[in-house]
């Protein structure tokens, strides 16, 4: 009878894990690096980048994993023009050059080349060379945007474009995860190597924990 | 040392077992979810390390500075600020951010540290909690990080706390060990019940007094109502009243408790009045501290939460028909209800059984919750059956049925009640949600218990497997969730 209910429960976990668990871990999601300018989650606003305009995002920072740099544009309709982006920290310069785009809204995402060593403080621009005006997702300063400073061409934005770096564009979920281990260390106490026996303890511990509590209560 | 080696030694140990894995898991909440980003956290937080640092409590409605240094550094350089509610932001978890923190925070005196005077939203609540948790931050070594680390693993204590009443309150309605090994797995597992023991809130704190009250409420009816099991009785409900406004329900729940308890053991006048005397002692005690700590921060009590809002607007057959409406369809002679499209599948199902983290933009999907709304409905369907089938055991013990309806049915009337209230003063927001019903969280595992106890023993053991392994998962689940919108 212990068995039989000790069963149950492990069962019951292997199952439910078998079918929802493994497909979620082994399916892509796109790997964030930071996050150095939110995006907005309901009212936003645009900073218009005209022909020859150049915008800077400063006081970003720049890491090994910081492999691509992603906006999100408007283009009202019109195909998205030519446009050139720059990430530069001390000692570190990165020129992508995207041809002209679709007529849709959504992310203009550049591949950086990363930077070697430590994550530095530097700035991401981005020079519109085509014949009409973008505009990028912004959010308004206050509660829910960050420190980070827009300028176009040297003069302070109005609002603060939205910038997100990553460090994958497609990547499992299983594959991200010693990433995410290491982002959750950061701020606690607890060193990556203890969360990873954290985990350990939650897929495997509490479920023997679990099924010899019931087994013993039978 | 051999008197605690001895004490652990008898914890049952299927309950230990049991402590074990809510240990695990309320610790995986503390690191999935990302410092400051629960419910009203960055308020909580700040309440407690200004009683730390001051000794005072940030006023409600005052002031121009509601966090302290350390706290409004964070908040800004490391983006713990816009990632509240954003599920696109992330925290900067650069090593050169960090340390930079580190540094500013090196910079900071005590008093920089204690400079969150308000306005603090949440300093209408009681000082309890927050007394707890500044003795917390003061004994904490290290930085800012490492002080709400350690806060929250103490809510993890109280998760524990909370796990143990439970057991004991189900060593008082069951007579066999799986119902009351189902119904304390039911607490130590429920996603909502871990993740506020890993964050910085009052509602655990809560949950763990009012399963105390419920225990020691069946404890008294049992072994009657002594001078001292009465005052103990009433001291965990003084204590969930000193804890947070809601806690206010469990006065009528105490009520009924002690009138239980007097009838149930035909207890004589002179029993009646000493333990009624001792009841009232102790309840007067928690109201001259409560008024002693918050006479100095001009706070009024509970921040309106025993007021009636616009008393002439107040209307009783409204207010009926908008709790009918909340768990039924409206009936055609009846107004629409007041406020957003909100009732039964949102609070119960989406908010406390299945559970919404974060800052209530960590979801799990909605099949998940279709999926938990039908087996609730199973569940429940049960547990009526089990009632009626076992009217004549139910009858005969009547006591503990009028204790934990009376206190369930309180706590959902006052929600009610103060839901009403909110509503009827203009206000979009209906002021209810799935972590109010954690102090009843107890009742709940013993419904689940009362369906094991009702099955064949054969059938019981498979059920109540399938059960905890059901309920494991979808924890680990809203787990794994958090950690991604965190730190993916």
């Amino acid at each position: 009878m212990r068995k039989v209910v000790a069963i149950s429960v492990v069962a019951t976990i292997v199952l439910l894990a078998g079918w929802k668990f493994i497909p979620y871990l082994r399916g892509a999601a796109p790997a964030t690096d930071s996050t150095p300018s939110v995006q907005p989650i309901a009212d936003y606003t645009t900073v218009e980048l005209k022909p020859r305009q150049q915008l800077c995002i400063e006081d970003v920072g720049l890491g090994p994993n910081s492999h691509y740099a992603q906006f999100l544009i408007e283009t009202a309709g019109s195909p998205r023009p030519p446009v050139t982006v720059t990430a530069a920290a001390t000692g570190y310069r990165s020129i992508v050059r995207l041809a002209g785009g679709a007529a849709t809204n959504g992310p203009l995402t550049a591949k950086l080349r990363p930077i070697t060593g430590a994550t530095q403080s530097g700035r991401l621009c981005v020079r519109n060379d085509g014949r009409k005006a973008i505009a990028f997702i912004a959010v308004a300063a206050g509660r829910g945007s960050t420190p980070s400073r827009t300028t176009v061409d040297g003069r302070p934005a109005a609002a603060r474009v939205s910038l997100t770096l990553l460090s994958s564009l497609s990547e499992s979920r299983l594959a991200n995860l010693p990433n995410v281990v290491d982002h959750a260390a950061a701020l606690g106490p607890l060193a990556p190597w203890v969360i990873w026996i954290l985990m350990l303890l939650v897929v495997i511990g509490a479920p023997a924990a679990l099924a010899v509590a019931v087994a013993r209560s039978v | 040392m051999r008197r605690i080696s001895a004490l652990i030694h008898e914890i049952p140990r299927p309950l230990a077992l049991l402590l074990a894995v809510a240990a695990v898991m309320s610790i995986a909440w503390n690191v999935s979810t990302a410092p400051l980003q629960g419910p009203d956290e960055i308020e909580h937080v700040a309440y407690s390390a200004r009683l730390a640092e001051t000794g005072t409590i940030p006023s409600a409605t005052q002031g121009n500075s509601p966090y302290g240094a350390d706290e409004a550094g964070a908040i800004s350089s490391l983006q713990l600020g816009p990632l509240l509610q954003n599920p696109l932001a992330r925290p900067v978890w650069s090593d050169s951010a960090v340390q930079q923190f580190s540094r500013f925070e090196d910079s900071l005196t005590s008093a920089q540290r204690g400079a969150g005077s308000g306005a603090n939203g949440i300093a209408k609540n009681p000082p309890l909690y927050y007394a707890a948790q500044a003795v917390v931050w003061k004994v904490t070594p290290g930085g800012f990080f490492d002080r709400v680390f350690l806060m929250r693993l103490f809510s993890g204590l109280l998760l524990l706390a909370t796990v143990t009443f439970t057991w004991l309150l189900a060593g008082e309605v069951f007579r066999r060990r799986l119902p009351q090994t189902v119904a304390t797995s039911f607490v130590a597992l429920l996603p909502m019940a871990g993740f506020l023991s890993g964050i910085v809130n009052p509602d655990i704190a809560s949950a763990a007094a009012w399963t105390a009250f419920l225990w020691l409420a069946l404890r008294m009816v049992r072994l009657g109502p002594t001078p001292g099991r009465t005052a103990l009785t009433s001291l965990a409900a003084v204590t969930a009243v000193l804890l947070h406004g809601r806690g206010l329900a469990i006065v009528p729940a105490l009520i009924v408790a002690l009138a239980t308890a007097w009838i149930a053991n035909r207890s004589s006048l002179r029993a009646l009045l000493t333990g009624a005397a001792s009841a009232a002692a102790v309840a007067l005690t928690g109201a001259v501290t409560y008024g002693m700590v918050t006479a100095a921060s001009g706070s009024s009590a509970y921040g309106g939460e025993v007021n009636l809002g616009n008393a002439a607007a107040f209307n009783l057959r409204q207010l009926f028909s908008s709790i009918w409406q909340f768990y039924l369809p409206k009936l055609p002679s009846m107004e629409p209800r007041l406020g957003p499209g909100y009732g039964f599948r949102q609070l119960f199902i989406e908010q406390f059984f299945g559970g919404i983290f974060g800052s209530n933009e960590v979801y799990l999907s909605v099949t998940t919750y279709d999926l938990i709304q039908v087996i609730v409905g199973g569940l429940a369907i049960a547990f009526y059956t089990i009632i009626v089938l076992n009217w004549r055991t139910v009858a005969g013990r009547w006591p503990v049925a009028v204790i934990v309806g009376s206190t369930t049915v309180g706590l959902l009337l006052f929600l009610h009640l103060s839901s009403y209230r909110a509503l009827l003063g203009g206000g979009s927001d209906p002021l209810i949600t799935g972590r109010y019903l954690l102090p009843i969280v107890a009742v709940f595992g013993l419904c689940l218990g009362a369906i094991v106890a009702g099955l064949p023993k054969r059938p019981a053991g498979a059920v109540a497997g399938v059960l905890i392994g059901a309920l494991f998962t979808l924890s680990v689940a809203a787990i794994g969730l958090s950690l991604e919108r965190f730190y993916a």
